[in-house]
């Protein structure tokens, strides 16, 4: 346990922003804090940064308790959201002043600067200013000013979400070999579940200041504890049970799939758009599956495949994600349309509180 | 906990300094005035005595309404030259736009007791206009009285109108005429349901300062008004008069010259709030270039406008050069008057520059920090000092200069007479302004700045002293300029607090005035002029190159 995070808790005039907030992150780990904008995952990172105290609760880094520590002492690098480069310095200066500010001897700052902006691809840029740099350039100089101090831990706030989106996408697969080569251990903030997954070693999805679970991005993906995890991270289809039923092809081939003493009015059923597979010879079925049946309510052609709008029972509308090889696979509006989800994708959750319940074998 | 203190020290210490400064230089003073409001004149009873004697005694009431005719005149007036200068400016290309917007800022720094007294050189009694006028059948009215006021506030003040209104103007997007013009709104109909609505939160801000500066000044109708009283000029006059009973009439008439001053505050920021708008300013409007007739009276209508505003500063530097014989203008030019005032008023010059400098330098440190403190650190305490630290927007000096001297006359801290009261009363005068220039420069830097700063090892005041100064130099540039100039010519505050060795400028050239010794009055002003041009050019060389006035 490299950072330990102790029932921690901050309250703003009239808002919960944490509640208990227990999170360890090990040595040289990428973790993520995800979540929708107000789910406290800036205020944490904020907290561990030193830039807001905490009402109750404790944070240690290596063994040391930082609880008290001014945030210029705890030797957190922090990249921000809009890359906050100082505009009155050039890149180099920008770089040097965690430097400067640790007493490091000249020569060796100028060493380790034009080390550190190597590695982002930034020599070359050491005497321009920041109004001559692009937004992902500006972000390369935040990254590696951060990084030149040697942190013990790296803070990222949501350091992709100004920047276009391809350059998100080359970037953030930049930042995760940086944070391997350098073994770092970083905190990375976002709303982007997406982003969440392809970086992350492990994710704590959050809201409204509560950690809804911590785990891979397997885990999350795969195996949510309750209804906000599942339709946070990916898409997710949702039916209340008795609707479920009305769709289903067989309503007894459905129901047998209910974990025990689970009644159809009071969970939903959910499932990904991706984990459904459309039907394509009538007579075919699949013995581990359930099998719903609709109409087309809109094909939208998207390059990689079809996603379907289906119509289903009493004016439900699902959506199904389906590769397709041929023109002419894809279906016309108002066609009918089956198809399937093997009974280990569907996913229940209890249609009050919104937590899972899980089928009494395995997991 | 006594490390957290160590950690956030300097910024509360900062903002405990705050709140004393506040409550000895303003509200200990302002408290005197109160305390001294309520002592009954001839009895000596304490109660709300003397509130009933001014409303009873027509005496009082008429200067109260006095006060309020000229300053809804001089507002008027400010509008009637402001708004239209703004939209000709804006709207429409005219010739050397640039340079009337230099001069209107110039013509609004210079004294306002110089432009009456300008008015008097051209229009009084004896004045070369009058003479030349009904040498050619024209009598004009008397300038001495409202008119004058009137007149002398309107071409003061109306810079304020106009630069408020460009700034609206030039923030109003585009699309929002076109949109109308789109759906077949008239021109006029336009104008008049689009543009003036959006418009009017700003033109109403600069009203609201040439109503808040007509109401305090004192120097204008002193010079100008005769037998004209207004609540400022009574309020002085009843202080300095040897009669014992008048002071306590003078702390009652301050007070209520501050409640009209919040009345009007109070009502502007109503008016602001029911109408405020928000524009993400895609695309300005176009500069029309008008032709034929409209283009002549619109070059026709803003050169006068800046002209009569810039008049009054020819004569005084052409009336500086005009030998004298005594009191009276002679024949030719020669420097008379330059020699008189170097030969006389030496001392005056050196205060003046000393007073103001050593004010700015504490106007500067301290309006930066206590800037800081209210935009960064938002807490409780710091919110009470954000509304404390504008209380000396609402005080006119006149009233602060009797509040200064009621407060520090007395144990335990006696400073009138010295230079002291003197820098003391600049100081608490012009701190508002420049928190404000520091506090709006601040909050367009991004706090991340200072906290990247932070986090990268800089302690809290290393971070302010490498990140946040350096950002703010430009508004802190202009922002000591203008405090800088409106210190040096100071006078309302500083005529009531000085002695024979701490006389200022300002009050030479009033005395001077007064006592009809136009030829040196004219010199030492233009002197106090020049002054205040190199620092505007100064200003525009090493600042933003922007007037921070509001």
């Amino acid at each position: 346990m490299y950072v330990q995070i102790d029932n921690l808790s901050k309250n703003f005039p009239g808002v919960k922003a944490l509640q208990n907030v227990n999170i360890t992150i090990n040595e040289g780990e990428f973790f993520t804090l995800l979540g929708p904008s107000g789910c406290g995952k800036t205020t944490l990172l904020r907290i561990i940064a030193g830039f807001y105290q905490q009402d109750t609760g404790h944070i240690k880094i290596a063994g040391d308790l930082i609880d008290t520590v001014p945030p210029h002492r705890r030797d957190i690098g922090m990249v921000f959201q809009n890359y906050a480069v100082f505009p009155h310095m050039s890149v180099e200066q920008n770089v040097a002043f965690g430097l400067e500010n640790r007493k490091v001897p000249k020569e060796e700052i100028s060493t380790r600067v034009s080390e550190v902006l190597e590695m982002v691809q930034m020599n070359g840029y050491e005497k321009r200013t920041p109004e001559k740099l692009s937004g992902g350039q500006q972000q390369r100089v935040g990254l590696a000013r951060a990084l030149v101090i040697a942190p013990r831990l790296l803070l990222l706030d949501e350091p992709l979400s100004n920047l276009d989106a391809k350059l998100r996408l080359n970037m953030r697969e930049e930042i995760l070999d940086i944070q391997r080569r350098l073994g770092t251990t970083a905190v990375y903030v976002t709303h982007d579940q997406e982003e969440a997954l392809v970086i992350s070693d492990r994710i704590a999805v959050m809201n409204l200041g509560v950690v809804q679970q911590v785990g891979t991005p397997w885990e999350i993906y795969r195996d949510p504890i309750n209804e906000f995890v599942s339709s946070f991270v990916g898409s997710m289809n949702k039916l209340l049970g008795d609707a479920a039923l009305i769709a289903s092809k067989s309503p007894k081939e459905l129901s047998s799939t209910f974990p025990p003493g689970t009644k159809a009015e009071s969970c939903k059923i959910c499932f990904r758009p991706t984990d459904a597979k459309i039907m394509s010879g009538k007579a075919e079925t699949h013995p581990e599956a359930v099998h719903f049946i609709g109409k087309v309510k809109k094909a939208l052609f998207i390059g990689s495949g079809v996603i379907y709008r289906i119509l289903v029972g009493e004016g439900h509308i699902l959506t199904v994600h389906s590769e397709i090889s041929e023109h002419n696979d894809i279906l016309d509006e108002h066609e009918p349309i089956e198809f399937y989800v093997e009974k280990e994708k569907l996913l229940f959750f209890n249609k009050e509180t919104g937590e899972r319940i899980r089928s009494t074998k395995g997991e | 906990m006594l490390n957290w203190i160590r950690q956030h020290g300097f910024w509360t210490l900062i903002s405990v300094i705050g709140f004393l400064v506040m409550i000895i230089l303003v509200l200990y003073p302002l408290f005197n005035i109160v305390i001294q409001s309520f002592i009954g004149i001839e009895t000596e009873k304490v109660g709300i005595g003397n509130y009933i004697t001014f409303f009873k005694n027509p005496y009082y009431l008429k200067t109260l309404l006095n006060s309020l005719v000229v300053s809804i005149g001089g507002t008027l007036g400010a509008i009637i030259l402001g708004v239209p200068l703004a939209f000709f400016t804006t709207r429409y290309k005219i010739f050397g736009t640039p340079v009337l917007s230099s001069l209107a800022t110039l013509a609004l720094l210079t004294p306002p007791f110089l432009g009456a007294y300008a008015w008097i050189v051209m229009l009084g009694r004896n004045g070369f206009l009058r003479a030349g006028l009904s040498a050619i059948g024209i009598n004009l009215p008397s300038v001495y009285g409202a008119f004058g006021i009137i007149l002398v506030y309107s071409l003061q003040y109306y810079p304020f109108v106009f630069l408020l209104t460009v700034n609206g103007l030039q923030t109003i997007d585009r699309s929002l005429e076109e949109a109308a013009a789109n759906i077949g709104t008239t021109p006029f109909r336009r104008f008049y349901k689009i543009t003036i609505p959006l418009v009017t939160p700003s033109i109403t801000s600069g009203a609201l300062l040439a109503f808040m500066l007509s109401l305090a000044n004192f120097g204008t109708p002193q010079i100008i008004g005769g037998r004209f009283r207004v609540l400022p000029t009574m309020a002085y006059n009843m202080y300095t008069s040897e009669i014992a009973d008048r002071p306590a009439m003078a702390s009652t008439i301050s007070l209520i010259l501050v409640f009209v001053a919040s009345i009007a505050i109070f009502i502007q920021k109503y008016a602001a709030k029911r109408r405020k708008y928000t524009s993400n300013l895609l695309y300005k409007s176009a500069v029309v270039k008008l032709e034929g007739v409209k283009n002549f009276f619109a070059h026709f209508v803003s050169y006068l406008i800046v002209f009569l505003s810039t008049l009054p500063m020819a004569v005084v530097v052409v009336f500086a050069f005009k030998n004298t014989n005594g009191p009276v203008f002679a024949q030719g030019f020669g420097l008379d008057s330059f020699r008189q005032v170097s030969r006389e008023v030496p001392l005056a010059i050196a205060n003046s520059f000393w007073f103001s400098i050593v004010a700015v330098i504490l106007i500067v440190i301290l309006g930066t920090l206590f800037g800081f403190i209210i935009t960064r650190r938002q807490n409780a305490m710091n919110r009470i000092l954000d509304t404390l630290l504008m209380t000396p927007y609402i005080i006119p000096g006149t009233v602060m200069g009797i509040g200064l001297i009621v407060a520090f006359n007395k144990p335990p801290i006696i400073l009138y007479g010295t230079w002291a009261i003197i820098i003391i009363a600049y100081f608490i005068r012009r701190l508002p302004y420049s928190v404000r220039s520091a506090a709006s420069i601040l909050q367009q830097i991004d706090p991340d700045l200072e906290d990247a700063a932070i986090s990268l090892g800089a302690p809290p005041a290393r971070a302010f002293r490498k990140i946040a100064i350096p950002l703010m130099m430009p508004g802190i540039i202009s922002g000591a300029v203008m405090s800088w100039i409106t210190s040096i010519n100071e006078l309302s505050a500083s005529i009531l607090l000085y002695v024979g060795n701490t006389v200022t400028m300002p009050i030479r050239i009033y005395a001077w005035i007064l006592g009809g010794y136009f030829g040196p009055a004219a010199a030492l002003a233009t002197i106090l002029l020049l002054a205040t041009g190199l620092a505007l050019l100064m200003m525009n060389i090493f600042g933003k190159g922007k007037v921070d006035i509001l």
